[in-house]
């Protein structure tokens, strides 16, 4: 009994302030969609649907499914950067440089993203440093900057980490002793990653793929800054309709949407989580 | 088998280079002499010892650094109780509790932000440190409960049963035996709460609000001149800094003897501290504060010094990058702030509201050097809200060696300035132009649908031809030769046209927009006094000229314009001759036709 | 009462699992008393319950003849060494050894002058600095006693203690903790999958199946005289046949297995026509040369041989059964596979016993 009580109290503060700070506005927001906007920006408190209606005209529906495919690119694209580099240091690295290795990963994450994105943009820029080199070598100078492979970069480079470290933890826990056994009975390196390696780590894949695909669904500084704003991603709608339309009640319905379809992503990738529990 | 793990090693080698590759090139910048990022002209320390003068980003970094801090110190203490009582219990209503801990993590950011806005509204809880905090402390609680319960989770049990069983009650159980064994766990989760804190922009730019600029504000807003080296200097510090932290904390968990991680972590500290050290105290106690809310690069450091001096009071600068987003604190009704700087169609906006205090008009007796042209307008009869600030003029800077003459808004849809073409990212300077060009007599103002459609439609023709869309540092995009034509404002263009004589401005002949910015006082203001002295203040000559040498935005204080150098006195772009000024219209509130706005803008953006 | 245990009517389930079913068990004070049985029996959980870290669903426990119900593991007078020790990997020797006390909050000069003493008396002197992932196993389980012993509990448990440690240190350790436990006059809750070790080292044993205890009884009482199939398959009866009574006649039951047939002592439990278990003792049945004509006696087949050092052990067939029939090294004399035997089963060989195992 007193531990149960002790948990509770343990509990009890974090789940109060997310409740408060996350609950609570949730329904504030849900009260707000169903409003319309003032003249001057507003909130005019009606009850009606109709911002959702708008939100699945076609146009944002466009937007929704160009979000979704940034989102899923750049899952992909994470997955098969930091799969290999994970495994490199689960099971290639002396036990002593693993940490370190492990904190290199996460470590440009202390400076300030923006400041990051600036720095690619001096990399990939015209004039800049990637086309400085290329051009040292007799290639000719692309336009590397404002376009879509610009932003799949930003988002993949801010998003490695949460990709690579669960991937990580998955590798760690994964028993040396299986891959051997696989050998021996026969299983070429391709099979072993696939019969082995791979569904084993399935657990680390969904939960990296959960942590990347999220955030990338509402992004929106890549796509302006390193995509010259030439593409409309559900965060800069969300974050348009905020702070230049003055339109809160469409801006909180798109955000509903948008956590709606969050919901469905977490969703999906419950299904691997589980049957890769039950191997 | 050897083949194979070198293969592996090499693609682990170049994904390092790929994520240390910015991280390389913004340490490099910092000590460029250039100020530019384009070109590198030598290697100089002069950044660092700017960044230690430039009182603005110091402020900002303490703030970063304070609610960093503190957030961590919370959401590290709540988030691991609750991994502890996981650990401990296993819930009734298990899911729906593990559902509330994963809304952070997979909400999205933006939705987060401006969920939390309506929140604070609600509680009329004012913007600033606490919010801010708050939001951080929310946001970081889950990240601490994933990685404590993860180390947890490859508990012994019987260590804590153990401990019980020896007389330990489960208080001390967890003192002891549970915390020590999780400890590297609980640091490593502060640390990401700490990592989050101090990188987070999209929530706190929509909680923040007096004195609660964090760094990435200050960065944001800093981008409008370009990531200046000091910013790079500040962000290769704060790398040290938490480099050295790490690596102690690596030599630690190591076994390492205390001694040897004493070194690194005392420097790293010390980094972190300095701030703190030089900077001194933000404001003594009791000392008057005003409190400024204005566009990121509208006023020096130097004259806000002068009018510290004079009134002995301490300046509070926050900053923004749109009316809008000033609209938004004024209307939630919880900024305090004593003066703030909105456009002539927000000035109209906040006056219906009735948000603006009813200015003394007695207690500002320089509003007689400004020119009568800028006083009086239909957005402010009698000025009895605003005073003029700033104005300019909305149009192309061009790299002439490259384009030759521009005289037209028409060279924006040359198809021979493909892929060198910037545009605003802002509806109503494109969609503007756009009606400017149509020949029916639309003005910038037209809120007539099927005008604006075709507009949009020429917009759209025109979408193939633009590398990119940007209303932050359009001029240092064109400064970089990444574009040749750019659509923008004057005084950032001003200001680059300093810095390379290849660059001219012209407000084409089809005519454009001109921005007024006024500033005035919220109503409610804590101050109103001093927000009086102070527009009293940035009125007088000498400082509206200082104001205008350092900002290159054109003065509306006819004194002050006297007592410029002729070189900005008759400078094309801050001071157009009066031809250009018969043609340019100034931006008005569009009403309910923003929504159209708006969305039409939406589908040129999203067209492919 | 010091020291005394009593379980009764103890049930706990987890889930659909009933781990312990309604056990009763009297343990005097100072008594060493083991619990036998196979893995998943329940040993360690009905331990568990006796330490306060379940609360079982059914029945009372009593420790020193307190109702400890609702009193939790840090109040209880009982201590614990645990099966994988639960050292603590962050406090050395000195600072695990002394953790009860430092939790009793005991002055720093009486805490250290007992941890000597009990390191003493594990034969740890000396080994206070060290830390606890640099011992070997035997030196963690010394150290895992000490600081259960250091507290002077009413009652210690030791959960298979001696489980993770090769044979010969094993077997030093049964002597050291069976003399320990002597010296100290401290009851012992000692549980154990060995049955040597139960043997060797109890008061009293008590063999548990399926979260029951199956009998319990002094080691020689048991050995002598299990009572159902699983006890007696437990403790080596290695020949267990389900016959049928034919009759009783002069004390003695006629049984028939098969075709198999010999007599049992008429202990009273035997009924004629009525079916049973019995078990027959390896080393109770006799090994006659091929012709040999004792009455009684049957014929059979060597099958295969188990040299075991100290006793062979013969399977034989006969009658269509495969018997196990050891003979002591001395008594033995070489014979080969295939070769013709008779076999005798005196009638003190045989062992009644009551269908209990449990399924
Ligand atoms: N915490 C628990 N949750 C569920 N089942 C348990 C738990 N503890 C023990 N059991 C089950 O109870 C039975 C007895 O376990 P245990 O007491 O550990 O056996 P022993 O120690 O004799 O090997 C087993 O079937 C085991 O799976
Ligand atoms: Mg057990």
């Amino acid at each position: 009994m007193t531990a149960r009580r002790q948990a509770l109290l343990l509990l009890v503060p974090a789940a109060l302030t997310l409740f408060v700070l996350f609950v609570l506005p949730q329904a504030l927001m849900f009260e707000a969609s169903l409003g319309r906007r003032s003249a001057y920006g507003g909130i005019v408190h009606e009850w009606s649907f109709a911002n959702y209606a708008r939100a699945l005209e076609p146009l944002y529906l466009g937007i929704f499914a160009r979000s979704v495919g940034l989102a899923a690119l750049t899952t992909g694209l994470c997955l098969a950067l930091a799969w290999p580099v994970a495994w490199w240091i689960a099971f290639r690295v002396p036990q002593r440089h693993k940490s370190a290795l492990l904190v290199l990963l996460v470590l440009p994450f202390w400076t300030s993203f923006l400041v990051r994105m600036y720095a690619w943009i001096v990399l990939l820029r015209t004039e800049g440093v990637v086309n400085a080199v290329g051009v040292a070598f007799g290639l000719p100078a692309f336009d590397l900057l404002y376009n879509d492979l610009a932003v799949l970069i930003g988002q993949v480079y801010g998003e490695l980490p949460f990709m690579a470290l669960p991937l990580y933890a998955s590798m760690e826990k994964l028993d040396r002793r299986l891959l051997e056994a696989a050998a021996d009975l026969g299983a070429s390196p391709l099979r072993r990653l696939r019969e082995i390696a791979l569904p084993l780590t399935l657990p680390g894949i969904a939960a990296g793929a959960v942590l990347v695909f999220i955030p990338s669904l509402g992004a929106y500084l890549a796509p302006d800054l390193l995509g010259g704003a030439k593409g409309v991603y559900v965060g800069n709608l969300v974050q348009s309709q905020f702070a230049v339309a003055r339109d809160a009640p469409f801006g909180a319905a798109l955000s509903f949407v948008l956590a709606l379809l969050v919901f469905v992503a977490v969703a999906a990738a419950r299904r691997p989580l589980a049957a890769a529990r039950g191997l | 088998m050897n083949r194979r793990g070198s293969g592996l090693g090499l693609f682990a080698l170049l994904v390092y280079l790929f994520l240390y590759a910015p991280i390389l090139v913004l340490a490099a910048l910092s000590f460029n002499e250039s100020r530019s990022s384009a070109l590198w002209e030598g290697f100089t320390f002069a950044w660092y010892l700017k960044l230690l003068q430039n009182a603005q980003v110091m402020q900002a970094l303490r703030t970063s650094l304070i609610v960093a801090f503190v957030s961590t110190v919370f959401s590290t203490v709540l988030g691991t109780a609750a991994a502890l009582a996981f650990h401990r219990h296993r819930f009734r209503r298990g899911a729906a509790i593990e559902a509330l801990f994963a809304l952070p993590i997979v909400v999205p950011e933006i939705v987060i932000a401006s969920s939390m806005v309506l929140l604070f509204a609600a509680l009329s809880l004012r913007l600033g440190l606490l919010t801010v905090v708050l939001a951080h402390v929310a946001f970081s609680i889950s990240y601490v409960v994933v990685v404590v319960r993860a180390r947890l989770a490859g508990f012994d049990r019987t260590l804590e049963e153990a401990a019980m069983d020896l007389g330990a009650g489960p208080w001390r159980t967890l003192w002891t035996v549970t915390l020590p064994l999780c400890a590297p766990a609980i640091l490593a989760g502060a640390l990401l709460a700490f990592a989050l804190s101090i990188d987070d922009y999209v929530i706190t730019s929509f909680v923040a609000g007096v004195g609660s600029t964090t760094l990435p504000l200050q960065i944001y807003s800093m981008v409008r001149s370009g990531v200046s080296p000091e910013i790079n200097a500040v962000s290769t510090l704060l790398l040290l800094a938490t480099s050295l932290l790490l690596l102690a904390a690596h030599l630690l968990e190591r076994g390492k003897p205390a001694r040897l991680c004493a070194a690194p972590a005392g420097l790293g500290l010390a980094l972190l501290a300095g701030p703190f050290l030089i900077g001194g105290p933000a404001a003594a106690a009791g000392e008057k504060v005003l409190n400024l809310y204005i566009w990121s690069n509208y006023i020096a450091p130097e004259t806000l010094a002068k009018f510290e001096a004079r009134h002995g009071v301490k300046v509070n600068v926050d900053l923004y990058d749109s009316n809008e987003a000033l609209l938004a604190k004024l209307q939630a009704g919880n900024a305090n702030y004593d003066v703030v700087c909105p456009s002539n169609y927000a000035v109209a906006i906040l006056a219906r509201q009735e948000l603006l205090h009813p200015l003394d008009l007695t207690a500002l007796p320089n509003l007689a050097h400004v020119d009568p042209a800028f006083l009086d307008r239909p957005h402010d009869p009698g000025n009895r809200l605003s005073i003029p600030y700033f104005w300019g003029t909305t149009g192309i800077a061009y790299r002439k060696s490259r384009t030759g003459p521009i005289d037209s808004w028409a060279a924006l849809w040359e198809p021979r300035f493909k892929g060198r073409i910037l545009m605003l990212d802002d509806a109503r300077e494109t969609l503007g132009i756009a009606l400017l060009l149509s020949r029916d007599g639309h003005g910038v103002n037209e809120t007539d649908e099927r005008a604006l459609r075709q507009a949009k439609e020429l917009l759209l023709v025109q979408k193939p031809l633009v590398r990119t869309y940007n209303s932050a540092d359009f001029d240092q995009v064109l400064l970089a030769g990444d574009v040749w034509l750019a659509q923008g404002w004057s005084g950032q263009f001003a200001r680059a046209m300093d810095e390379d004589p290849d660059i001219e401005y012209v407000v084409p002949k089809e005519g454009s927009s001109f921005f007024l910015d006024s500033l005035a006082i919220p109503r409610g203001a804590p101050n109103p006094a001093l927000g009086h002295a102070f527009l009293d203040f940035v009125m007088e000559p000498e400082i509206a000229a200082e104001i205008c040498m350092t900002m290159r935005y054109s003065t509306p204080n006819r004194a002050a314009r006297a007592l410029l150098p002729a070189a900005i006195r008759d400078h094309p772009a801050i001071f157009p001759p009066p031809d250009v000024m018969n043609r340019v219209e100034l931006l008005e509130d569009v009403g309910d036709a923003t929504v159209l706005y708006d969305r039409l803008w939406t589908e040129v953006k999203s067209a492919r | 009462m010091r020291g005394a245990i009593r379980l009764v009517g103890v049930g706990k389930s987890f889930g659909g699992t009933e781990a312990v079913r309604e056990v009763s068990l009297d343990v005097a004070p100072g008594e060493f008393v083991t619990l036998l049985g196979p893995s998943g029996c329940g040993k360690t959980t009905l331990l568990r319950l006796l330490a306060g870290f379940e609360t079982p669903d059914a029945g009372q426990v009593l420790i020193s003849g307190r109702d400890v119900a609702g009193l939790p593991p840090h109040r209880r007078p009982v201590n614990t060494v645990f099966q994988h020790y639960a050292l603590f990997p962050h406090q050395d020797v000195a600072g695990n050894v002394a953790f009860g006390l430092r939790m009793q909050k005991r002055p720093a000069a009486e805490i250290r002058d007992k941890v000597a003493r009990a390191l003493d008396l594990v034969q740890l002197a000396g080994y206070e600095a060290r830390r606890v992932d640099e011992l070997s196993g035997g030196q963690k389980q010394r150290v895992a006693l000490a600081r259960a012993l250091v507290l002077e509990p009413e009652v210690l448990l030791l959960d298979e203690p001696l489980a993770a440690l090769d044979a010969k240190l094993r077997a030093q350790m049964q002597v050291e903790l069976k003399n320990l436990q002597e010296r100290l006059q401290m009851t012992f809750v000692f549980v154990t999958h060995d049955r040597d070790e139960a043997l060797i080292m109890s008061d009293r044993v008590a063999v548990m199946n399926a979260g029951r205890v199956e009998q319990e009884g002094a080691p020689d009482a048991l050995y002598d005289r299990p009572r159902t199939r699983f006890v007696a398959d437990f403790l080596g009866v290695r020949n267990l046949l389900h016959v049928r009574v034919l009759r009783i006649d002069e004390g003695l039951a006629q049984l028939e297995a098969g075709r198999l047939r010999f007599a049992a002592r008429d202990d009273g439990g035997y009924r004629a026509g009525a079916e049973t278990w019995v078990g027959v003792r390896p080393e109770r049945v006799r090994l006659l040369a091929e012709g040999a004509s004792e009455a009684g006696a049957e014929d059979g087949v060597v099958e295969d041989e188990i040299y075991l050092g100290d006793r062979t052990d013969w399977v034989v067939r006969a009658a269509g059964h495969a018997l196990v029939v050891a003979e002591s090294a001395r008594g033995a004399q070489p014979r080969g596979r295939g070769e013709r035997v008779r076999l005798l089963l005196p009638p003190e060989a045989v062992l009644r016993l009551a269908d209990g195992d449990g399924v």
